[in-house]
């Protein structure tokens, strides 16, 4: 069962990464062309800077789910450490479930406010802002499946254990 | 008042602060007014993120990946070690000289702890140094990364409190420099009571210009970067997108050591560290706006000018403040959380936003090496092996010396902002 959880973690953390990955150049080349176009051409596209905005925050609240997977987000440590095994162990699944909770409260909360930006309009291509609301409820969505996915594959263990990096090829 | 229980014990109990802060936030909203509020969250984490300045970050992020990845630093390193290798401590001053260079390319105490750590720590050993020594003077040097621009923390602070970031970077040199001449002070004054080692002969002329020639792509990186943004000539986000460009070039046609895999990874892990720091900033969107609602900045205001009204007593509790809650908690998560609050009581001392942005930066890199959660800390005793108490002991007369800047820094406003003032941000 955690066997299969882990590599069931690692699976979609693998693909998540590569999407992270295509929407990190894909920045990167939509802010060189606001930069070509704002020194050189001059054809004063309004849509750059706007895309660029909508592309880093579907990096970023995807990149929450590959932290998720390797357990990198930030916390304090020292105090668990003084604690005895059994408790710790139990004391970590229940913040990933609290954390779950967050998220799915986060997924739920999120399809709303996406489905409310189908009535606005972006400035990208006259398109509206539902697809790009929409990386809120789907990295939330994507992250509660991770943290399952973890919580059933660390069972409170990672702080004792550090998960094995998933992606050999991005460490 | 249930917020902030609900936000110490999740920290306490081991929960990333950024999820501790989401969750911390959402208490909030039932609290103001049940159900109904919780509809925002997600607007609000959306808004929190939607800021174009942020975009700055994951570009200084990959143009450090890239020129870490394709050799920069060792290069950089030799420029440092003909220049001051010939003193006693030469290595020691090398490292901090070393960081200087490296600050204009990363902007990251942890990158420039965790390289320094990889190469310049053992080759300290091996010419004598005692590795906690050597470690010491690496996490010393290391926040001069974040404080010299391009700095993470400075965009992080311009883009929530509206600053200007040329502004805030061109009052950061300033303070960059004076921590590299004090802490090279330090090794001067415990290097014969140490009995560091010192350098059999010195570069000749021709070994430094040949040197100095060599990295001369690499010493571009921060005139690029600067002298774009401090000209006007560029936004931080534009300079910040030519230098990933001018990175690749390098990388591609002139070292020919960057590989599609390469880049593939850089991006990835670009992401990932945009994902730990990203998620703070969104999930504070909802925290910050509980406490707008319940106007917690006004109420702190009102309560730290009712201990003083003096201005330097004011500057000094905030520094403490900061130091102090440095100690355990991530610096980026307590920028979001108390930049808001802070500023108003800032503001009212008479505190120039860009002033009070470069105290809060330098007090939260200082933070970055005591323990128990400095992160330089961590870092270097997990890539040297050393112990994390015996490096805090060997760091503790750089870490006077270094508060002893960051109050000077607070208290003479002429010097931090000569700079900013001269290029017009100020």
């Amino acid at each position: 069962m955690r066997n299969r959880a882990a590599s069931l973690s690692a699976g979609m953390n693998n693909l998540i990464e590569a999407i992270m990955a295509a929407l990190l150049l894909a920045l990167v080349l939509d802010v060189w062309l606001g930069v070509v176009d704002r020194y050189y051409f001059h054809w004063q596209l309004p849509w750059p800077e706007v895309l660029a905005r909508y592309l880093m925050i579907w990096a970023a609240m995807l990149a929450v789910s590959s932290g998720i997977a390797r357990r990198e987000h930030i916390g304090l440590t020292v105090l668990l450490t003084a604690i005895p095994v059994g408790v710790r162990h139990t004391l970590l699944i229940v913040m990933d479930v609290l954390t779950l909770a967050l998220f799915l409260y986060v997924a739920w909360f999120g399809i709303g406010f996406a489905v409310g930006g189908a009535s606005r309009q972006a400035m990208i291509f006259g398109a509206s802002l539902a697809p790009f609301y929409a990386a809120i409820p789907v990295a939330a969505a994507v992250c509660s499946v991770q943290l399952v996915l973890v919580l059933i594959r660390d069972l409170g263990t990672h702080i004792d254990h550090p998960p094995v990096v998933t992606n050999p090829e991005a460490t | 008042m249930i917020v902030a229980i609900c936000f110490v014990v999740l920290i306490l109990c081991g929960m990333p602060i950024g999820f501790a802060i989401g969750l911390s936030g959402v208490v909030g909203l039932i609290d103001m007014g049940g159900a109904q509020f919780l509809a925002v969250g997600p607007s609000k984490i959306f808004n929190g993120l939607n800021i174009f300045p942020f975009l700055a970050m994951p570009f200084f992020i990959l143009a450090g990946e890239i020129m870490n990845d394709i050799g920069i630093t060792n290069r950089l390193v030799k420029l440092a070690q003909v220049l001051v290798g010939r003193f006693r401590g030469g290595l020691a001053h090398t490292n901090m000289l070393a960081s200087v260079f490296f600050a204009g390319l990363t902007g990251s105490a942890t990158a420039d702890a965790a390289a320094f750590g990889r190469t310049l720590v053992p080759a300290m050993v091996k010419e004598g140094y005692k590795r906690d020594y050597a470690c010491a003077v690496t996490a010393a040097g290391s926040i001069i990364g974040p404080t010299i621009p391009p700095s993470g923390l400075m965009v992080v602070y311009g883009s929530l409190m509206g600053v200007s970031i040329a502004g805030l970077f061109a009052a950061g040199i300033l303070p960059g420099l004076l921590i590299c001449i004090v802490c090279m002070g330090v090794i001067v004054i415990g290097g014969k009571r140490q009995n560091l080692p010192k350098a059999v002969r010195g570069a000749s002329l021709r070994e430094v210009w040949d040197t100095f020639i060599s990295s001369l792509t690499a010493l571009a990186m921060p005139v690029i970067i600067l002298g774009g943004i401090l000209g006007g000539i560029v936004t931080p986000t534009e300079a910040a997108s030519i230098a990933v460009a001018y990175a690749l070039f390098i990388g591609i046609f002139v070292y020919r050591t960057l590989t599609f895999k390469g880049f593939y990874q850089m991006l990835v892990r670009t992401a990932r560290i945009m994902g730990v720091i990203f998620v703070i900033i969104a999930f504070a969107g909802i925290l910050g706006w509980w406490m707008s609602f319940e106007r917690i900045p006004q109420l702190i205001a009102e309560t730290v000018l009712g201990l003083s009204d003096n201005r330097y007593a004011v500057i000094a509790i905030i520094i403490g403040l900061l130091l102090v809650v440095g100690m355990v908690m991530d610096i980026t998560a307590i920028l979001i959380i108390l930049a808001p609050v802070l500023v108003p009581l800032t503001e009212q001392v008479g505190l120039s936003p860009i002033h009070a942005g470069i105290v809060f930066v330098l007090a939260l890199n200082i933070s970055l090496m005591t323990p128990p959660v400095g992160a330089c800390l961590f870092v270097l005793s997990s890539v040297t092996g050393e112990k994390l108490e015996r490096i805090s002991i060997k760091l503790f007369p750089f870490l006077i010396a270094e508060i002893a800047i960051l109050f000077i820094i607070a208290f003479w406003e002429g010097g931090t902002l000569w700079l900013p003032r001269l290029l017009g941000y100020a």
